[in-house]
């Protein structure tokens, strides 16, 4: 080394303390703000420099919270403890229990196992119920610790032991629990369905900020907490961080993620190569969330103490979370030669340690103390959400047979031998002989253990979780609201989307349920033309409007308020429709009958958020979902990703979605009406889905005594006059296409001398659920009277063929027709859609006029009523092309 | 004081709309923000509120007109006793 180089080294060391000096006075003197300010103003002068500082999301590898600034611990640590080890072994014995039955019915151990600190810390400490005076807290419960909740609640005294015995046996008569949170199965316990994985951070997220909506309505009182609890595993799917920024935008600070980072996934580690705890630190940073991590336990930080040169965190900080999985298994000697031997000093650090002292050194979220510094400050932190990262052992305490194993995710069967040893481990006072046959362990309810538990439940509010509804049924709106719709548009040319508009105009503007009413949309207003509405209830935001907008001269101008009452999610109909189910269920949330309108490109619902779909239905959202810009054919020039013809057949599986697709503005005014009536005034635990179409054309007036049957699915539209024609048909149309039935109605009258009635199909589903239960009884009861379905009933005495159509697929009326008396003919729109014309469109997909009149003419002939000379004769009139390719495989 | 109320702008690239009902008639007394006409586009339908307060002295629309942004929806007294005189050359029929 030359003097040059050395008498630099030698300036630089001066230099650096010299700067650190003056930090470590301006701290003293300043504060720690006026501190992050200067390094803020020299980042900014370097940048100007062009000196580019490398970006780094990350903090060290170690706890957010040190522990000078760790608040002292309010609760007794003795009574939580034996509370928590009862709480553990009752709900591996549920799960252990429920696998020694016949017919094995699973169940997960390990997940709540790694996070029982987390939960008892809530329960003891933070999760506020809905007592008097409490505005609540929503509390989403990671799904597979479900076994570890049910045990709490049977210490509490909220289910009994032969619950605990029928764990996922939902069809035992005397109660059984659901193996993960199903509201629609537990409507009195659990609140929020969180497997799927994924769906339930996401959702969390809408509900924070749907209370905050609420708040800024003046329809709540500030105030409640919403706690996500995840895996670091359910991190990967897109929908837990899919969504993460609107909550930082939003500032949502009563929004509490918590993520047990048990370093372990399904099949093996998270991230094996890497640590999920800084990459999750990261990501949540960057996004504008405040994070604190809870890594190491009580032990750790004592070494950390020692560590005055920085080698155990940067130790720390260079082991991958493969290793750390590694060490929770190996045990204290691996430890000590693997974690603590790559350097002398840190050997040294250990040295009067012994290995068993090593392997027993908590991580951070099994450490009380640790988790109840990480919630305080998670429930006190203003101005952001804020997420927690804990690390947790997979499968902790259940020892040899699955700690941190990789195949400790699918470990639901314990010996004799390993219960004993766990029984052993917790001190749970069990003898031998009882292991295996009366398990399930309760102190009496004067015992130190009950009345803490109770006693700290009654200070925050209540049990949790816990369903309670407790709405007052609300007033449909009146006839005179919906009748300007039954009289038609007098041959002005409008689209079911223009009156669906017009319909929720009216409802916002009701007295009574207006306030109630919320639009959802995912950018795509002014598609549907529901701009008039920005003005007249404003869109939703926080921060109000901070800008002067583009178009503030006009009538129809962009304005956000803070009350403002319309939820424009952007394009992001996953967001959309979790705030869907947010509104949907503030009726047991929060005791209020919010009526979500969710409208959106029909194509982009079933089909891309259907799995949310399903959880609404689990949940028991209410409201309307409404597919606008529907229809294969109806839908002109969108092309192929763009042309829904098959959510109506989506939409099936789901048991409590009532569907429509309706053609005409008194269809839609009556199905709506109905919706409200049954949802919110009759209570039923249904949602509805009905597609809008963007087609204009004259809307007639409502024939005499339609209304019965447009809600059971299908009733006579138009009879025809003409007695003395010999041939008849029945013609069935749906949507826009009915349209094109009653078009070829007149050309089969006029040209073909085929008398025609023309049926409108409001909901194939419906007939099909009404059919369905008629022969179910029947097939049940076949020596009672036999029901009649509402289709066999309305269509006995119909003469004719039978032919129906719609803009969707054939599977739909083919889903009926063995009710029909005869062979039903089905036209439908199978296939990718194409970018073209509507004309072209239902030529192609063979639903318009001429190809029903063709296929009644087929129908016809194939019954014997016509010659084949006649059929070859209406071919070539109407074009027909015999040779056409299909539309299904083309 | 009688004052022109003109069909405002409604929104970018709308020029004109079809009188679907007219909400007022003439004598009526109008408050600012009622609305006064319902217009359809070829997509929406839209009340248009008054921005004026006062007696209708005249009535320039009626439904199925086609009127433009600009033209003259009606005349209101809003008190005083000045008269103005109006020419309402921009509301067309509608087209057929």
């Amino acid at each position: 080394m030359s003097d040059d180089i050395k008498k630099d080294k030698k300036t630089e060391e001066l230099e650096t303390s010299e700067w650190l000096y003056s930090l470590d006075y301006v701290l003293q003197n300043s504060g720690p703000e006026r501190v992050v300010e200067l390094l803020h103003q020299l980042q900014i002068r370097a940048h100007k420099s062009g000196v580019h500082v490398p970006f780094s999301a990350n903090t060290p590898y170690i706890n957010t919270i040190s522990k000078e600034k760790q608040p002292p611990f309010p609760g007794d640590r003795e009574i939580e403890r034996r509370i928590k080890s009862l709480i553990r072994w009752i709900a591996m014995a549920m799960v252990v229990k429920a696998n020694k039955q016949e017919g094995s019915v699973g169940g997960h151990i390990s997940t709540y196992a790694s996070a029982a600190t987390l939960y008892e810390i809530g329960f003891n400490h933070f999760f506020r119920g809905k007592g008097d005076g409490y505005e609540g807290d929503q509390i989403y419960f990671q799904g597979h610790a479900s076994p570890g909740i049910y045990a709490r609640a049977f210490l509490e005294g909220r289910i009994t032991k032969e619950q605990l015995l029928n764990f996922r046996r939902d069809l035992k008569p005397e109660g059984g629990l659901t193996s993960y949170p199903h509201p629609f199965l537990m409507p009195n316990f659990w609140e929020f369905p969180t497997v799927s994985m994924g769906l339930g951070p996401l959702m969390a997220i809408y509900q924070a900020r749907f209370n905050r909506y609420l708040e800024d309505r003046g329809m709540k009182k500030p105030g409640g907490k919403v706690w996500a609890f995840l895996g670091d595993g359910e991190t990967d799917e897109p929908e837990s961080l899919g969504a993460i920024t609107l909550a930082s935008r939003e500032k949502l600070d009563n929004l509490i993620f918590v993520i047990n980072c048990n370093l372990q996934r399904l099949d093996g580690p998270v991230r094996g190569n890497g640590k999920i705890i800084q990459e999750l630190e990261a990501i949540f940073r960057g996004a504008g969330w405040h994070v604190i991590k809870a890594i190491w336990g009580e032990d750790w930080e004592s070494l950390l103490d020692k560590d005055v040169d920085g080698k155990l965190v940067k130790r720390m900080g260079e082991v991958v979370d493969g290793e750390y999985q590694k060490y929770s298994v190996e045990g204290g000697a691996y430890i000590r030669k693997n974690f603590f031997g790559k350097d002398p000093d840190l050997l040294k650090m250990v040295e009067k340690m012994t290995d068993e002292q090593l392997f027993k050194m908590k991580r951070g979220g099994h450490d009380p103390e640790k988790v109840y510094a990480a919630f305080k400050s998670a429930v006190d932190y203003v101005g952001k959400p804020i997420v927690i990262l804990a690390k947790t052992i997979k499968g902790y305490g259940l020892g040899e047979s699955g700690e941190g194993k990789n195949v400790t995710h699918q470990q639901k069967k314990l010996n004799e031998d390993e219960m004993r040893e766990f029984r052993s481990r917790f001190g749970i006072p069990i003898a031998d002989e009882d292991i295996l046959t009366n398990p399930f362990y309760k102190p009496d309810e004067d015992s130190q253990e009950i009345k803490y538990l109770k006693e700290r439940r009654k200070q925050l509010g209540g049990f949790v979780p816990s369903r309670k509804t407790d709405v007052r049924p609300i007033k449909t709106p009146p006839e005179s609201l919906f009748e300007e719709f039954y009289k038609g548009t007098e041959g002005r040319e409008v689209s079911t989307t223009m009156v669906f508009v017009r319909i929720l105009a009216k409802l916002l503007k009701d007295k009574e349920i207006g306030k109630l009413v919320v639009p959802i949309v995912p950018d795509e207003a002014r598609t549907f033309g529901m701009e008039a509405l920005f003005r007249q209830v404003g869109i939703y935001s926080h921060a109000g409007q901070l800008y002067d907008p583009v178009d503030k001269d006009s009538l129809l101008y962009y304005k956000e308020a803070k009350d403002g009452q319309i939820l424009e999610e952007g394009i992001n109909e996953a967001g959309s429709m979790s705030s869907f189910i947010a509104a949907g269920t503030a009726y047991n949330t929060h005791g209020i009958n919010m009526i979500p309108f969710f409208i959106y490109y029909s194509m982009f619902g079933m089909q891309r958020v259907g799995d949310l779909v399903w959880a609404a239905g689990d949940i028991g959202a209410k409201g309307f979902m409404l597919g606008g810009t529907a229809g294969r054919t109806t839908l002109n020039g969108e092309g192929l990703q763009h042309q829904d013809g098959h959510s109506h057949l989506l939409a099936y599986p789901v048991p409590n979605l009532v569907t429509y697709d309706p053609a005409f503005a008194y269809e839609l005014a009556i199905i709506i009406r109905d919706g409200i009536k049954r949802m919110y005034e009759d209570q039923e635990h249904i949602f509805y889905y009905i597609t809008l179409m963007n087609e204009n054309y004259a809307m007639p007036e409502m024939p005499k005594g339609a209304e019965k049957g447009i809600l059971k699915g299908m009733y006579k539209f138009h009879a025809s006059d003409k007695k003395s024609l010999k041939l008849k048909a029945q013609l069935f149309g749906s949507g826009t296409i009915l349209n094109e039935v009653l078009k070829a109605a007149k050309i089969l009258e006029d040209d073909y001398r085929v008398a025609c009635d023309v049926w409108s199909v409001t909901s194939y589903k419906e007939l099909r659920r009404d059919a369905l239960e008629a022969e179910r009884f029947n097939l049940l009861n076949p020596t009672a009277k036999q029901k009649e379905s509402y289709i066999e009933k309305m269509l006995a005495k119909e003469d004719g063929v039978f032919v129906a159509s719609s803009d969707y697929v054939k599977a739909l009326p083919d889903s009926v027709s063995k009710w029909f008396p005869r062979r039903l003919y089905s036209l439908g729109t199978d296939g990718f859609g194409r970018s073209e014309t509507r004309e072209a469109l239902r030529d192609f997909f063979e639903v318009d006029a001429k190809h029903i009149v063709f296929a009644t003419l087929t129908a016809l002939f194939k019954e014997g009523k016509i010659q084949d000379k006649a059929l070859d004769k209406a071919a070539k009139e109407l074009g027909i092309n015999p040779n056409k390719r299909n539309p299904m495989n083309s | 004081m009688a004052t022109e109320f003109k069909l405002p702008e409604l929104g970018e690239n709308i020029e004109s709309a079809d009188v679907a009902s007219v909400l007022v008639k003439e004598g009526d007394t109008v408050k600012k923000d009622q609305a006064i006409i319902e217009i359809e586009t070829d997509k929406a339908t839209i009340e248009v509120p008054s921005t004026i307060e006062g007696t209708i002295t005249k009535l320039f629309v009626k439904s199925g007109d086609k009127v433009k942004v600009g033209s003259v929806v009606m005349i209101v007294d809003e008190g005083g006793t000045t008269e103005v005189k109006v020419e309402n050359k921009n509301v067309a029929k509608k087209e057929k």
